[in-house]
């Protein structure tokens, strides 16, 4: 008899730790049961052909402004750029200004980009980072386009990343 | 009888170590396992019919704004497109201690688009980029207008960037 109060105290606390263990454990989402549906996957989702490239813009001592190309858009494919940042490096009292540029559709775009004020103890130094959505035509060039303004001298530098996917036409 | 006061204790110890070990041990990721689909194409996805169109808008001395209908020059948007715009950037160059307004007009109402100061050198430079979703069947219109003197000439340079849709 007293055997069995033994093995009925231990079996109900072995079913209390199996309760708690399942109740802190990993479960389906609450949502309640799925709902039927078709089951699709987007074959031009940014994820299957995503692309990043960044260029350093340098402005030499006396020079105002200059670009260089981020990426050339092989044919049959469209770039969609999602994502731009910049980080740019000038002497004091000088101040940045970048474009990227595209040509989507046919007409050239020139895309403004906004500078945020970062340190100003030694240098200049400013950063931009933008969400955006810009497209750029199959075999056409993305370019930034670097300069700035309070004056040339001594060097100045901008370190561009673009992030974004192609899209197959 | 004695045997199973210590097979009973043995199991039990068994079941609490197993169920420990599980708990807490690499399980498969929670998204599950890959579910076989139906490849799909967005025939209505921006990278299909692109389109940038960039102005330049010129406010002569003693004038407070000018309103330029988009395309404009370029064209008129095609029939039975509808033209979604994506992103919105600007560049304004103005004489000392004035400010830029800008809005993009679409035939739901009026978009303001901020601007952020940048240089005040000699004279007063601003940048705006803002990422949209704005739509017209219709030529886009752009006011471009400024606040405090009206002395001076003052520029503005926008692009739309966005994508036509086949209505």
């Amino acid at each position: 008899m007293r055997q069995f109060k033994v093995q009925i105290i231990t079996a109900t606390g072995i079913v209390l730790l199996a309760a708690i263990v399942s109740s802190v454990s990993v479960r389906p989402a609450r949502a309640g049961g799925a709902i039927g549906a078709t089951l699709v996957r987007d074959v031009e989702n940014g994820v299957q052909d995503p692309l990043q490239s960044a260029v350093t813009v340098d402005l030499p001592n006396g020079a105002d402004f200059s670009e260089k190309v981020l990426v050339g858009v092989p044919a049959g494919k469209r770039l969609v750029i999602e994502s731009v940042t910049a980080y740019a490096d000038l002497p004091s009292n000088q101040r940045p200004f970048l474009e990227i540029i595209t040509v989507a559709g046919g007409p050239t775009g020139v895309h403004e980009l906004v500078f945020t004020q970062e340190n100003l103890v030694d240098r200049v130094r400013m950063v931009a980072g933008e969400s955006i959505k810009l497209y750029a035509d199959p075999g056409s060039s993305v370019r930034a386009f670097f300069g700035r303004e309070g004056g040339d001298s001594n060097s100045a530098s901008c370190h561009v990343t673009i992030s974004g996917h192609y899209v197959t036409l | 009888m004695k045997r199973s006061r210590v097979l009973f204790p043995a199991a039990a110890g068994l079941a609490i170590l197993i169920t420990a070990i599980s708990t807490v041990s690499i399980r498969s990721a929670r998204a599950g396992t890959p579910l076989s689909s139906v490849p799909v194409r967005d025939v209505e996805s921006g990278a299909r019919d692109p389109i940038n169109i960039t102005g330049e808008f010129v406010i002569p001395d003693g004038a407070i704004g000018i309103t330029v209908g988009f395309p404009g020059p370029v064209g008129k948007l095609p029939a039975g497109k509808r033209f979604v715009i994506e992103t919105v950037t600007a560049h304004a160059d103005l004489p000392p201690n004035q400010r830029p307004i800008l809005q993009v007009v679409t035939f739901d109402g009026e978009h303001f688009i901020p601007f952020t100061q940048q240089r005040l050198f000699d004279r007063v430079h601003m940048e705006a980029s803002r990422r949209v979703k704005l739509y017209s069947a219709s030529d886009v219109k752009v006011d471009f207008a400024r606040e405090g003197e009206l002395t001076g000439e003052a520029r503005c340079t926008v692009t739309l960037s966005g994508y036509y849709v086949t209505i």
